[in-house]
C-alpha cells in the first residue's frame, strides 16, 4: 500500500523544514486552503486527508486500525517516514490536535513544534473536568449523523438503491468538500468524541502552542486552558475569532498567532 | 412587482408584495452575520418555532437554536463548508422550538460576500421536513429489515447445505473405498462418474455454504502464522492434475524478498487463490496459468503484497467484466452450460478479499486471457520461519510405510475409512474409542503419531490433549497429534490449532491432504519442522474473541453474567456445559437411531438448562427438527442420519467456543 496515495498527500512549498497540516473531524485538507499558502515560502508544507475523508483511499479503511486515535497518529508517522520528514512542525485542528500529541509522544525526536488549534483531550464532562458535553449529547450526535450522512442529503439515493459502489449517482447535488463515507464518518465521530487522552498530555516533550477561539462550543476556553496547563511545554493564544474553525473564519489572525511561536 | 405602498388593487389577496412574500413564504428565512448572529427572520420561521422576533434578534446565534448534537454538526460540518464553498445545500438539522419541541429542518445557506470576497452575511432558508423525515426513517427501517431477511435466508441456506454435505461425505468416502476393490471395466467407468458427480456436488454445496456464511456475516479473519510459499505450493499441487489433463502450464512466481512466515488467515487466502486458479484452468484451453506474489513494499512488520492469477484463456468481454463477481453469474449462459460450476466462486473470492479490506481487480481481453489481482497487507511473523522449501511434488506413496499411528475415534465408520487408507499406505495402527483409553495406550509406547477426534465420550479430544501434553515422558509431550473434526473449514480450524494440536483435518478426508499432513507431522516428507509447533498456545487474540461474538446461533452473555466477571467462574461454567453436552450427545444419537421418543426426551431434558444458559438457538432448532422426525412413523434412515449430524454440528460449534472460554481463564 502506498501511504502517499492512501492519505492523498500533497507536498508544496520552497522551504526545507516540513510543516504537516492535519484536518479534523468533518472536513478534509481543503480546510487549510487559507492558512497553508502563507507558509509555503519558508516551509515544505505537507497536506493530507485522513483515511475515509476527502481524496483518501477509502478501501484502506480498517475498523480496527482506526478504532482509536493511535491509528491516525500512526498514519501521520508513516507519512513522515515515507517523506523522510524531520524537525516537523505539526499543525492539527480539532481532533487532529490530539492525533499530533499522540504522534509526538511516540516519536518525540521527529517533531520540533506542535500547533494545536481548538484541541480537546476529552469532550465529555468527567467530575471536575468540564469537556463541554454529556455522554448523552454525544450519543445523540452519533444518531443524528445518520440523518445527514444517510438522510435526504444526496447520499441517500445510492444508499436506498443499494448502490454505494456508484457514488457518482449522488455527486451532482452534494456539498463538494468534506465528503465522507457514512459508516466511516460515524466511527470517526465515535472515536473522536468518546476518546479520553487527558493522561497523554503530560508526556509531550515538544514545545506546543494552543490556539483557542472565543466562544468555541466544541472545545471551550476552559478546555484549551486545561490542555495548556497539562502540556509541559505549552503556551496558549486566545484568538478573537469565534467558532471552532479559525483557520477558515479568521485565517490572518491564525497565521499571525502562529508566526511568533515559529520564530518569525 | 411593486412595493407595499401601493394602489388599492395592490391589496388584493391574489397579489404578493415582496415583503408579504418574505414574511409568509412557505419556508423559513433567516439572515445572519458572518459569525452566525441572527439579523433578520421571517414570520413563517417564528410561527413554526414559536419564538418571538425580539428573542431572536437580540444577538442570538443560529447554532443556539439547535440541539447539542446539531450544534456539533453545525460547527464541524456546516460552518467550515459554508466558509469554504460559500454555500451549503440540504443539511438536515433539528431545531429546538420555544417550547422545547424538535423541528426537523432542511437547511440551505449562501454567503453574501463583498467585492473582495469577504463574507458580509449569511442567508438561510429552512424547510419543515417533519413528514419527510418520518418517511425517510421508514425507508431506512425497511432497508434494515430487508437486510435482516436476506441474512436469515443466507443462514437457512447454510443450514441446508450443511445437512446435505454430511450424507454426501459418506457417499464420496464410500466411492473412493469402492475404487480400491477389484472392479470390472464397466464398474470402474460407473465409479468414475459417481466419483466426479459426487465430488462436483460436494464442491457446489461447499461453495453455497461458504457464500451463505459470508452473507450471514458469520466469517471473520483469523490471525496465525503460515508460510505463503507452502500454501501456494499446496494449492498448485492440488490443481496440478487438472492442468496436466488439459496440458496447461501451471507456474508460480514468488518474490524472493517475501518473509518466510506471515501472519494472516491461510485458510481464507487459500480459498481465494484456489478459486482463482481452478477458475483460470477451467477457462483456459491452451497455454497456461500463472500465480505470482510480489512484495510491493515493507514497512516494519507490515508487508504489502500483490497477488496475481493470470491465464491465457478465453477472456471476458468488457461489458461482462463487472457482472462476473455477481452471485450465480457466469460471463454468459452458454458458458455455464459448457463449463459448469455454481458461479459462486468468484463472488466468494471477492468477498473474502473484501473481508481483508482490499479489492479484487480483473483485467481481461477476449481471446488473450484474464488476470485477477488483489493487494493484501499482511504482517510478517517473527516466529520460527518455516523455511521456503520448494513444494515437493506428490510425496512418494511409500513415505508413510511402517508408520505406527494411534487412532482415537468413537465413530466406527470413520475408523473404518481410515483403516482402508492406512492399509493402502502400509501404515500400522491401533484404534481406541475415547481420550482416556488413548492416554493409557500412548503410555505403553511405540506410536509416532496420533489422529484424534475432538468429540468423544469419557475424555474428549481437547481434554485428552491436555493430559498428554503434561505427561512425564518428554517424547509423548511432543508427539504430533492431528485433530479430526466434522466441522471443517475456516471457523473451527484456528480454535483447534490454538488448543495445541499439531494440525487439523476436517471430515470428509481428502486422502491426499491426510497423507500430506501425516507425512509432514512425522517429518517423512521433507526435512522441515511442523508448521505449527506443538506447544499449546494460549488463545487471547481479539480476532478469535470477535468470532465468538459474531456467532448468532448461541450467546455467552448469560454465561458471563453468571460468571459475574470472574473468568474462572465463567470457565467452570463453560467446562460443565461442555460436559453436559458431550454426555447428552451419544444418548441423543442413540435415541434417534432407535426411534425411541421417550429416551430422546430424557436426553433433551438433561441439557435444557445448558441450552438456556448458552442461549443455544441453533442447537435447540436442530433438536426440534429431530423431535419432529421422531413424531412420524418409521422415519427415513437418511433423514435420521442427517438429524444426528445436524445436532453434532451444533454441539461441536458450541463446544469449540466453550473450550475457548474455558481456556481464557488459564491465559
Amino acid at each position: 500500500m502506498n501511504v502517499l496515495a492512501r492519505n492523498n498527500v500533497k507536498v508544496k512549498g520552497q522551504g526545507a523544514q516540513p510543516m504537516v497540516f492535519s484536518h479534523g473531524f468533518g472536513c478534509d485538507q481543503n480546510m487549510w486552503r487559507f492558512v497553508a499558502p502563507a507558509f509555503e515560502q519558508d516551509y515544505r508544507t505537507v497536506l493530507f486527508d485522513h483515511v475515509g475523508a476527502g481524496g483518501s483511499d477509502v478501501a484502506a479503511y480498517d475498523r480496527n486500525r482506526y478504532g482509536t486515535l493511535e491509528g491516525y497518529a500512526d498514519d501521520v508517522l508513516q507519512i513522515c517516514r515515507e517523506l523522510r520528514l524531520e524537525q516537523v512542525v505539526f499543525v492539527g485542528h480539532s481532533v487532529s490536535a490530539m492525533v499530533g500529541v499522540l504522534a509526538a509522544i511516540k516519536e518525540p525526536e521527529r517533531f520540533a513544534r506542535l500547533v494545536l488549534i481548538g484541541p480537546s483531550p476529552c469532550y465529555i464532562n468527567d467530575g471536575e473536568y468540564v469537556g463541554g458535553f454529556s455522554r448523552e449529547d454525544i450519543l445523540q450526535l452519533l444518531e443524528s449523523l445518520d440523518d445527514n450522512y444517510l438522510g435526504w442529503s444526496s447520499t441517500m439515493a445510492p444508499v436506498i438503491m443499494g448502490n454505494p459502489d456508484r457514488p457518482e449517482l449522488g455527486t451532482e447535488l452534494t456539498n463538494s468538500f468534506c465528503r465522507m463515507d457514512p459508516d466511516i464518518a460515524k466511527q470517526f465521530a465515535k472515536v473522536t468524541f468518546l476518546s479520553d487522552h487527558r493522561a497523554d498530555l503530560p508526556k509531550v516533550q515538544t514545545p506546543s502552542l494552543v490556539l483557542q477561539c472565543s466562544n468555541d462550543v466544541i472545545a471551550g476556553q476552559a478546555v484549551g486552558e486545561y490542555v495548556c496547563r497539562q502540556l509541559p511545554a505549552g503556551q496558549m493564544v486566545l484568538l478573537k475569532a469565534t467558532g471552532h474553525c479559525p483557520n477558515l473564519s479568521a485565517p490572518e489572525e491564525t497565521i499571525s498567532a502562529m508566526k511568533p511561536f515559529l520564530g518569525y | 412587482m411593486q412595493g407595499s405602498a401601493d394602489t388599492e388593487q395592490g391589496k388584493e389577496p391574489s397579489e404578493d408584495s415582496a415583503e408579504e412574500l418574505y414574511e409568509h413564504a412557505p419556508c423559513g428565512y433567516l439572515s445572519m452575520s458572518p459569525e452566525g448572529r441572527i439579523l433578520k427572520v421571517n414570520q413563517t420561521f417564528l410561527t413554526w418555532t414559536g419564538y418571538s422576533r425580539e428573542a431572536l434578534l437580540g444577538g442570538k446565534r443560529f447554532s443556539e437554536l439547535l440541539t447539542v448534537a446539531g450544534r456539533i454538526f453545525h460547527e464541524t460540518h456546516y460552518a467550515p463548508l459554508l466558509q469554504m464553498q460559500g454555500f451549503v445545500h440540504e443539511l438536515s438539522l433539528d431545531l429546538v422550538c420555544a417550547d422545547g419541541r424538535p423541528l426537523p429542518a432542511l437547511i440551505n445557506s449562501v454567503q453574501k460576500r463583498d467585492a473582495l470576497g469577504r463574507p458580509l452575511a449569511v442567508r438561510t432558508t429552512l424547510f419543515n421536513m417533519t413528514e419527510r423525515k418520518r418517511y425517510e426513517r421508514e425507508l431506512l427501517l425497511a432497508r434494515r429489515k430487508a437486510e435482516q431477511l436476506a441474512q436469515s435466508k443466507a443462514a437457512l441456506l447454510a443450514t441446508l447445505s450443511h445437512e446435505i454435505r454430511n450424507p454426501l461425505n459418506a457417499i464420496t468416502a464410500a466411492t473412493r473405498l469402492l475404487g480400491m476393490t477389484p472392479l470390472s471395466d464397466k464398474q470402474s467407468k460407473y465409479l468414475r462418474i459417481l466419483g466426479s458427480a459426487s465430488g462436483n456436488l460436494l464442491a457446489l454445496v461447499n461453495d453455497i455454504l461458504d457464500w451463505s456464511k459470508i452473507e450471514a456475516g458469520k466469517l471473520s479473519l483469523e490471525q496465525r502464522e503460515f508460510s505463503l510459499r507452502e500454501l501456494l505450493g499446496d494449492i498448485l499441487n492440488g490443481q496440478a492434475a487438472k492442468a496436466e489433463e488439459k496440458r496447461l502450464r501451471l507456474q508460480m512466481e514468488i518474490d524472493e524478498r517475501l518473509p518466510a512466515c506471515l501472519l494472516g488467515d491461510p485458510v481464507k487466502l487459500g480459498q481465494i487463490l484456489t478459486n482463482l486458479v481452478s477458475n483460470a484452468l477451467k477457462f483456459t484451453e491452451k497455454g497456461g496459468v500463472k500465480v505470482s506474489v510480489t512484495l510491493r513494499s515493507r514497512d516494519g512488520d507490515a508487508c504489502d503484497l500483490a497477488f496475481q492469477v493470470s491465464d491465457t484463456g478465453i477472456g471476458i468481454p468488457p461489458d461482462r467484466l463487472a457482472a462476473i463477481f455477481e452471485e450465480y453469474t457466469q460471463a454468459n449462459y452458454d458458458i455455464g452450460m459448457k463449463y459448469g460450476g455454481t458461479g459462486l466462486g468468484l463472488a466468494i473470492s471477492r468477498k473474502l478479499v473484501a473481508l481483508h479490506g482490499s479489492k479484487m481487480v480483473v483485467e481481461s481481453e477476449v481471446g488473450r486471457g484474464t488476470c485477477f489481482s488483489f493487494d493484501l497487507r499482511l504482517k510478517s511473523a517473527a516466529g520460527a520461519a518455516a523455511a521456503g522449501t520448494s513444494p515437493s511434488s506428490a510425496s512418494s506413496p511409500q513415505a508413510l510405510r511402517g508408520l505406527k499411528v494411534l487412532v482415537v475415534e468413537d465413530n466406527e465408520v470413520n475408523t473404518y475409512v481410515l483403516a482402508r487408507w492406512f492399509e493402502h499406505w502400509g501404515v500400522s495402527f491401533d484404534a481406541v474409542r475415547n481420550g482416556r483409553e488413548a492416554v493409557e495406550r500412548l503410555q505403553q509406547g511405540g506410536y509416532e503419531l496420533v489422529l484424534m477426534d475432538l468429540h468423544m465420550p469419557v475424555l474428549d479430544g481437547y481434554d485428552a490433549l491436555k493430559v498428554i501434553r503434561q505427561l512425564p515422558d518428554e517424547r509423548l509431550r511432543q508427539i504430533p497429534i492431528i485433530a479430526i473434526s466434522a466441522s471443517t473449514r475456516a471457523w473451527q480450524e484456528s480454535n483447534v490449532l490454538a488448543s495445541g494440536f499439531t494440525d487439523f483435518i476436517g471430515k470428509p478426508f481428502d486422502e491426499g491432504v491426510l497423507f500430506r499432513k501425516m507425512a509432514r507431522c512425522t517429518s517423512r516428507e521433507a526435512p522441515e519442522s511442523p508448521v505449527h509447533p506443538p506447544e499449546a498456545a494460549p488463545r487471547a487474540s481479539g480476532a478469535a474473541a470477535d468470532s465468538l461474538v459474531l456467532a448468532p446461533d448461541f450467546s455467552f452473555t448469560k454465561l458471563r453474567q453468571w460468571g459475574a466477571g470472574d473468568p474462572q467462574a465463567s470457565a467452570a461454567l463453560a467446562r460443565s456445559s461442555v460436559q453436559a453436552l458431550e454426555q447428552a450427545r451419544p444418548a441423543l444419537a442413540a435415541a434417534l437411531k432407535k426411534g425411541a421418543s421417550d429416551e430422546y426426551e430424557r436426553a433433551c431434558e438433561a441439557i435444557t438448562g445448558t441450552l438456556h444458559l448458552l442461549e443455544a438457538h441453533g442447537l435447540a432448532a436442530a433438536l426440534r427438527r429431530a423431535r419432529a422426525l421422531l413424531a412420524g412413523n418409521a422415519p427415513d434412515p437418511a433423514r435420521v442420519q442427517a438429524a444426528v449430524f445436524a445436532i453434532d454440528w451444533e454441539v461441536e460449534n458450541l463446544v469449540g467456543a466453550l473450550v475457548a472460554i474455558a481456556s481464557e481463564a488459564g491465559a
